[in-house]
């Protein structure tokens, strides 16, 4: 059983659920913003069609591939940033992104409560190499939102 | 007949236990691991022979001398090699390819000149042609592969011509486990003037190498894929080949005289171990080739096929498996290169190590090849000697649970 538990540390419901249903799939015709990512070491890929209005994200139109951990992952972070200001979502993945990069662990109370849905992620950190999954979408959002070309 | 329960004892690491769960160890494609024996033969040079060799005329230093030069001598057994001297010791496979490109290549190359290496190659047999053909101005040509990973040679003709100086191929793909035809591309090779370099990391701890036989002029191979320790590899080269190339790196035990005006060069193979080189690795693969000589390579083959063609088959029965790399057991090393529908290759290997069982997943140092093949990883289980059908059998009910897992079946 113990195993299973273990598993269930990376693994947990949430993340295996949305990994299956990352939802998001309405398609976008008209997007305002379209930001890739790609891992070309594993094939990670990521693709957030968004509608912004007066500098909020109003729509998300997402397309995942990948493990479960970037495709939970890259769900969780639509569902944080959805509505959300610009500004603010840069600030929300800059301070998940800092979580994950910091050696300690102690504060894991995130300032914008919405990172809490975010929150099953947390425990992947004690996985060095799977952190990359994590993150790449949240990544990807952080240096590709302002720019003007994508 | 290898008895490789018998064998596993044999392996101090093998008795540990990952997540709860005996270790079943299928990365050995990456690295092997090492029997007690290779272990104690280090520890025994450190608690009782350690000096350093060529230099001192105390006993410890002639013993250790003795140890190291012995070495060599198991090293040309092993690839029946006739002269202990064409044997360098390198770091490994990376640095022994480096070699030949910095000196040979650097040597021998102009913008007249094609290299020619195969779709196959491991990170370590294309980067450092790709440099070398930056700095000489030559060009770089791909043999390149059918659907099934197996070289396409229909066009080997017009590939390999007058203008091929080198010709460097892989034995064993490390990505797909495809076994290539060597002898005969050494022969086309030959037949136009071109040098040849085997790279033989994933071909020399599985199966007998006889380089009398391929008459190739360089192969490379690591210690730590055979038992022995991390850090010692080997370059066997054409004796005369050697003697006309230029040094490797400069320094100490590689030359003859040194005034302070100019050095001259001892002579082959010294001249490229500048240095006080890996002692105790090479005593490590001593007694690791010894360990394997002892089984009889050709026997170590037999087994692999044995649980290659026994985990290929149930393998076969997964839903959707896609298995890359030839079917065919006799051109397919003890590896296979595969991907599961709805389980991505990392998940999977996450999912098999909690279960004790160790897999590669990745592009395993062969990225433009997996992209060939259309995918950007797969996961990798590659056997040995001390592998058995019932830790294939473990293997293949986790990979089926991971499914159930990951899909929510
Ligand atoms: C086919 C092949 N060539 C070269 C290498 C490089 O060997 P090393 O890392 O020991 O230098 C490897 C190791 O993975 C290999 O599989």
């Amino acid at each position: 059983m113990s195993n299973y538990n273990k598993l269930g540390f990376v693994y947990k419901k949430e993340i295996l659920d949305r990994s299956i249903k990352p939802g998001f799939d309405k398609l976008i015709s008209n997007a305002d913003k379209l930001i890739t990512g790609l891992n070309p070491f594993c094939g990670d890929e990521v693709k957030y069609h968004i509608n912004l209005k007066e500098n909020i994200l109003t729509n998300i139109y997402l397309e995942v591939e990948g493990c479960a951990i970037h495709k939970a992952s890259s769900s969780f972070l639509s569902d944080v940033i959805i509505n959300e200001k610009v500004l603010e979502v840069q600030s929300m993945c800059e301070e998940f992104i800092s979580y994950f990069n910091k050696n300690n662990d102690e504060n894991k109370q995130f300032k914008n409560d919405k990172l809490n849905i975010a929150n099953p992620l947390l425990d992947i950190k004690s996985n060095q190499i799977r952190i990359k999954c994590v993150l790449l979408s949240w990544n990807t959002m952080h240096n590709n939102l302002f720019s003007k070309n994508q | 007949m290898i008895d490789s329960e018998k064998i596993a004892s044999d392996f101090p690491i093998l008795k540990r236990k990952i997540n709860n769960n005996n270790l079943i160890y299928f990365d050995n494609a990456a690295t092997s691991q090492k029997p007690i024996q290779v272990i104690e033969s280090i520890t025994n040079f450190y608690t009782s022979t350690n000096a350093n060799i060529h230099r001192g005329v105390h006993t410890l230093s002639m013993e250790a001398t003795n140890l190291y030069d012995r070495a060599k001598e198991r090293v040309a057994e092993f690839i029946n090699s006739t002269d202990s001297e064409s044997i360098i010791f390198t770091r490994g496979t990376t640095e022994s390819i480096n070699l030949v490109a910095e000196t040979w290549g650097r040597a021998n190359l102009d913008e007249n000149s094609e290299i020619v290496i195969t779709e196959l190659e491991h990170h370590s047999n294309i980067v450092p042609w790709q440099e070398l053909i930056k700095e000489t101005n030559s060009k770089l040509k791909y043999i390149p592969i059918n659907n099934d990973g197996t070289l396409d040679l229909s066009n080997l003709d017009q590939i390999i011509n007058s203008n091929t100086k080198l010709v460097s191929i892989t034995h064993v793909s490390n990505g797909i486990g495809t076994i290539n035809n060597i002898k005969n591309i050494i022969k086309q090779a030959k037949d136009v003037g071109a040098i040849t370099l085997i790279d033989a990391a994933q071909s020399a701890p599985h199966m007998p190498i006889d380089v009398n036989d391929l008459e190739c002029d360089f192969l490379a191979f690591s210690g730590h894929k055979l038992l022995a320790p991390t850090g010692i590899g080997v370059l066997y080269g054409n004796k005369k080949l050697l003697e006309e190339m230029p040094a490797y790196q400069k320094g100490g035990d590689m030359i003859l005289e040194v005034t302070y005006q100019k050095s001259s060069w001892a002579d082959v193979p010294f001249k490229f171990e500048a240095g006080t080189p890996n002692i105790a690795g090479a005593i490590g693969l001593k007694s690791a080739i010894e360990y394997l000589m002892n089984l009889s390579m050709a026997e170590i083959r037999n087994h692999e096929i044995e649980i290659t063609e026994y985990a290929y088959e149930q393998m076969m029965n997964i839903n959707g498996i896609e298995i890359l790399g030839p079917e065919n057991i006799d051109e397919r090393a003890g590896l296979i290169s595969f991907n599961i529908p709805g389980v991505h290759p990392h998940d999977l290997g996450t999912f098999l190590d909690s279960k004790g069982i160790a897999i590669r997943t990745g592009h395993h140092c062969a990225m433009p090849l997996i992209k060939k093949l259309g995918s950007h990883s797969s996961a990798r289980a590659s056997f040995y000697i001390y592998n058995t059908k019932k830790e294939i059998d473990k293997f293949i009910t986790e990979i089926n649970n991971s499914m159930k897992y990951f899909n929510h079946v």
